[in-house]
Parts: C-alpha cells; structure tokens; sequence
C-alpha cells in the first residue's frame, strides 16, 4: 500500500525504533485534504508513536513525513498545524491564559488579540472562565477540553487529536464530539483514539495499526460495509424459529441468533441486494413476528473490522 | 531549521517574566543578593586597607599579607599593580567576589530553561507553532535578559560603593570600571547560560540538568584544578569550561582580556550550537 503523494498529511515509508524496539516499520499513510481521519489500533501497535511523529514530536528513524506538502518547522506551517497532544502539561505556576495567549502569539497573533483569541477557542470549549486558573488548579476532564482549546487557536488547516475525548464525562464528550464534528470540513482532522464508537461517529476514513504497520486504510463506510451483514441487538428474547423466515429469503446466505455481551444479536448476512433495502424489508419481517429491537446495525462495526484486522 | 526574530523576541520576553516568578529564578535572585550584599558590606570593612593598597602605602602588616596572597596565587608586582592601583581596588575586589561565586548562581537560574517542559511534555503544546531552533535560542535569550537584569544591579550597586569609597580614583574611572566589571560578569554569563541550555535538552529533566551541569562544573574544577596540583599537563582540562579565564576579563593585560572575550564567545557558540543540534535531532 503507497500513500498518495496528494493529502494533508503524507507519510512515506516511516520507521521508528527505541532501542530493540521497532515501533513502527514502514508506515505508509495519507490523509486526504478535509476529512476526518481515525487512527486505530490495539495497544502497543505504534498508534501513539505514529501519532507524535506526524504532530513532529518523535523524529522518525527513516522516511519522511509531509503535513500540507512541508515538513515540520517549515514557515508555510505556521499556524495550519494544531495538536493536542496527550499526558502534556502545562507549565506549573503562570495563568493558563497567559500561556495559551504565547501559543497565539507564536501563531502569528498580536500581543492585542492573542487574549482575545484565547478567551473565544476557551469558550467552544466551554471554558471561558478558566483563562486567570493555574494548570494544577484543574480537574484531568477541565485540562483535556483546555487543551483542545489550544488546538482551536487560530484557523488551523490540520487539527491532530490524541484521545480528544478519553476522561471526560458523558456531557463533556457529547459537547467535545458536537465540535468536533461542526469543524469537521473546515479542516482535517486525524483523531487517534481507542474509542471505537467515537471514531465510527466521527471520522469519515480510518486506518488500523498492528505491530507498527497500516493494515487497513480506507474510508469508513468501505470498511463497515465490506462485510454486507444487518445485526438487530434484539430487545427480548425471541422464539427459536425467528430466525427461519430471514434464511427462507433468497438473498440471504445466512441467519443466525447469538448472545454478544449479554445481549441477543440477529445477524444477518446478505447477498446479492443493497443492505439498506435488505434492512428495510428485515425490520417489516420482525415486525410481523413481534419481535422487538433495540439495535440496528448496517455492515460490521468498526470494533468489528478492527478485531478482525488485529 | 530556521530561526524567526518575531518568535525569539516573544519567547526571550516570555522567559524573561517567567523567571521573575519561578523558582529557580528566585533561587538565583536570593543567591546573588545575599552574596552582593554580604561581598559589599566586606568591602566597606575593608575600606581603609583597600584605599592603602590603591594609594601603594601598606603598613607592615597589609605589606605581609599582601606578599602571601602574591605567593600563593603566584601573582607578578604588574598584575597587582593593575589590581588595585590601575583599576578603583573595590571594584576589582568586588569583581573577583562576584566572579568567584557567579558561575553556580548564573547555572542555578539557568538550569530549567527547556528541562520542565520536556519532561512535562509541555513543550509540546509549542512544537507545532515555531521551530526547536526558535525555543532553544528564545529561551536562551530570556534567561540571559533575566540574568543580565541582576547583573546590572548588581554593578550598579557595586559602582555606587566604589563611589562612596574609593579616596584614590576619579568618579569617571570609576564609572567606567563599573561597567567593565558589569561588561566582564556578563561575558562570563553567556557560556555559563549555553551550557545549562545544553544540559536542559540533553537530559530533559531539571534535576538531570543541574546535575549534569553542576556536576561538569565540579569535575572540571577537580580534574583541571586540583589534578594541575598533581601534573601540570592536568591543567589542560580546566579549560573544557570557561571559568579559569575569569578573571582575565577585568584584571587581565588589553591582550587577555581580549582573548577572554573571545574565548567567552566561542564556548558560547559551542554549547549553544550543542544546544541546538541535540534539541533539533532528539525526540521531545
């Protein structure tokens, strides 16, 4: 698999090694221009490594790396590069807005504006009134959504997120997600993150890491509906038969009812039909057998495809 | 690798605050006031004593001590000639307290220039916004401001006792030592601040830092100075740090003096540069 050389974020046969260990062998990758980008992949498989070479964190050991056709520390990415980097604090003792105003400030802003600027990324993330609060001062939920904030500065063309919603409660992820997907078009986004849910909401393309490779790399709906299966979560448990009149269909291959994670599960594997037709008529055919369902889901999941392909 | 004059500006003037609240800049603060304080208020003890070795009249006493000191430091009658007559003697003596004692201070205020921020991964929230280069350099300039700030007070404070003192040379001579010496305790800074630059991207940590820093200063001191005792050719290594052409700076011939500012220069530019590659080469 070569990456393209048009994208966002190119990278070319990328290698990184600590010490004995081969983080990352030949990584390949591109990240189309606007879209929304998951990084996946098990623990230990080099998403984070992969994550802090293209934020220019990490040299890479070979390869090269182009984020809008520059390499990082270029002039033409000032201010079009943003991250939010995971586990980095800010420095003990000074105002976060003051810090946040010096990210501005290397940004291209005015002494004038940079305040300014930081008080309006603080409030999308609804944190307007921790500008005068020292970094200590803050919970891990408060310091992740200022931390996006300083990824917001500015009009960045490429926004990195490492793990943007780990830590935060139900509300704060909903309010984090909303925002990022009304940026999403703006700008491209690459989120590494192990929230398979999150990522399938929110990124119109993904790539999985396994063992320091890309072992998918495609749009999302590509590789969700790979497989053409619907899965109903069914609400209660339903009579044995249930499953026979989906497998009478001719274009369904298989049927079957299993347990998954303390739930039923229909699934439902289909042949030679659109999936979104083929869902339409399954729902009319549980309907006429009173079996309820709490769930509906078009081709495999991406925490599916990602077990699969790990 | 490119070097923006806006963002070192910024930087430099952002450290420059910082250090004013943090605690190592404290710490240096505290350091040198304490010192100064205590190296001026010898000075003015010794006022008359001072004032006899500038007029070249010692009593027996001062006459004796005076060949001791030359004994021991193997001093020529030129060299305390320009000492203590040439130059005002509370500047001189002031000068070399101050000299003695500066490079742990300047290493103390200079140790977390970028350490905290690696090891916090701080500098990361920076990374994507100006160049290693810049932050290196930025911060070496904000320390050096910060530094030089206490320095000046501390020549002019110097100055206003030699002033007050001093009943042998004019006030322009010195006025004008005043800022040699001010001038001299600045060079001798600039290296001093480079290698804590390098000490801090090196081990990115700020104990590492002033370990690694103090520690060089130390086992220099060990090797090149008490090593010289035991073998000449031992002396050599004192010269990996700057400090044992200190003095030259003030009290040194124009032709030493000129080679110590030199010198000062290009340990700057070597540990700076040092600096610069490892931060542009390591992760962060």
């Amino acid at each position: 698999m070569r990456a393209s050389s048009e994208g966002a974020v190119v990278l070319e046969g990328v290698h990184k090694r600590f010490g004995a260990v081969q983080a990352l062998a030949g990584v390949d990758l591109a990240i189309p221009q606007g879209s929304c980008f998951g990084l996946v992949g098990p623990n230990g498989a080099g998403k984070t490594t992969l994550f802090s070479i293209i934020s220019g964190f990490l040299r890479p050991s070979a390869g090269r790396v182009r984020v809008l056709g520059h390499p990082h520390g270029a002039e033409d990415l000032r201010g079009r590069l943003a991250v939010l980097p995971q586990d980095a604090s800010w420095r003990k003792g000074i105002p976060l807005g003051r810090q946040m105003a010096l990210c501005a400030r290397l940004q291209g802003f005015s002494s004038a504006d940079a305040p300014r600027e930081v008080l309006r990324v603080l409030a999308l993330t609804g944190m307007a009134d921790c500008a005068g609060r020292h970094p200590d001062k803050l919970s891990h939920g408060m310091a992740k959504r200022v931390a996006i904030a300083q990824a917001l500065i500015g009009d960045p063309a490429v926004v990195l997120l490492d793990e943007p919603i780990s830590g935060l409660d139900p509300a704060q992820a909903r309010a984090i997600r909303l925002l990022i997907q009304g940026e999403s078009g703006k700008r491209t986004f690459l989120i590494s993150s192990h929230d398979m849910p999150d990522i399938e909401a929110l990124c119109s393309h993904v790539a999985i890491i396994k063992a320091g490779r890309i072992v998918e790399q495609r749009r999302m709906d590509e590789l969700t509906r790979r497989e053409a299966v619907v899965v109903f979560t069914l609400a209660e448990v339903p009579s044995e038969a249930l499953a026979a009149p989906f497998r009478a269909l001719a274009y369904v291959s298989a049927a079957e009812i299993r347990p998954v994670e303390r739930k039923l599960q229909l699934t439902v594997r289909v042949d030679q039909k659109g999936i979104d037709e083929a869902a339409a008529e399954f729902i009319k055919l549980l309907m006429e057998h009173k079996a309820t369902f709490v769930g509906l889901q078009k081709g495999t999941s991406l925490e599916d495809a990602v077990l699969k392909a790990t | 690798m490119t070097l923006n004059p806006r963002d070192l500006k910024i930087l430099a003037a952002y450290e420059l605050r910082v250090l004013f609240r943090s605690g190592p800049g404290m710490l240096a603060l505290l350091f040198l006031g304490m010192y100064g304080v205590w190296a001026i208020s010898k000075v003015a003890e010794y006022a008359s004593t001072l004032n006899s070795l500038a007029s070249g009249s010692l009593s027996q006493e001062e006459s004796f001590v005076m060949g001791a000191v030359r004994w021991l430091a193997d001093l020529d009658e030129a060299f305390l000639q320009r000492l203590f007559q040439d130059h005002s003697p509370f500047i001189t003596v002031l000068f070399m307290a101050v000299a003695f004692a500066t490079p742990l201070f300047t290493m103390v205020a200079a140790l977390d220039q970028n350490a905290t921020d690696i090891s916090g991964k701080g500098i990361r929230f920076l990374l994507p916004r100006t160049t290693r280069l810049n932050l290196v350099l930025g911060r070496y300039l904000g320390t050096l401001a910060f530094w030089s700030t206490l320095l000046v007070l501390m020549g002019v404070a110097a100055t206003l006792t030699a002033l007050s003192l001093d009943e042998h040379h004019g006030a322009a001579l010195v006025v004008f030592d005043g800022l040699w010496f001010t001038a001299a305790l600045l060079l001798l800074s600039l290296p001093l601040i480079a290698l804590m630059a390098f000490c801090g991207v090196v081990t990115g940590s700020p104990l590492l830092s002033a370990t690694m820093g103090l520690g060089a200063y130390l086992g220099v001191w060990l090797l090149g100075g008490l090593g010289g005792w035991i073998h000449d050719g031992l002396k050599v290594f004192s010269y990996l740090l700057p400090m044992p052409l200190r003095y030259d700076l003030m009290i040194g011939t124009p032709a030493q003096v000129a080679v110590a500012g030199v010198a000062m220069l290009v340990y700057t530019a070597v540990f700076l540069g040092a600096a610069a590659w490892v931060a542009q080469k390591r992760d962060l």
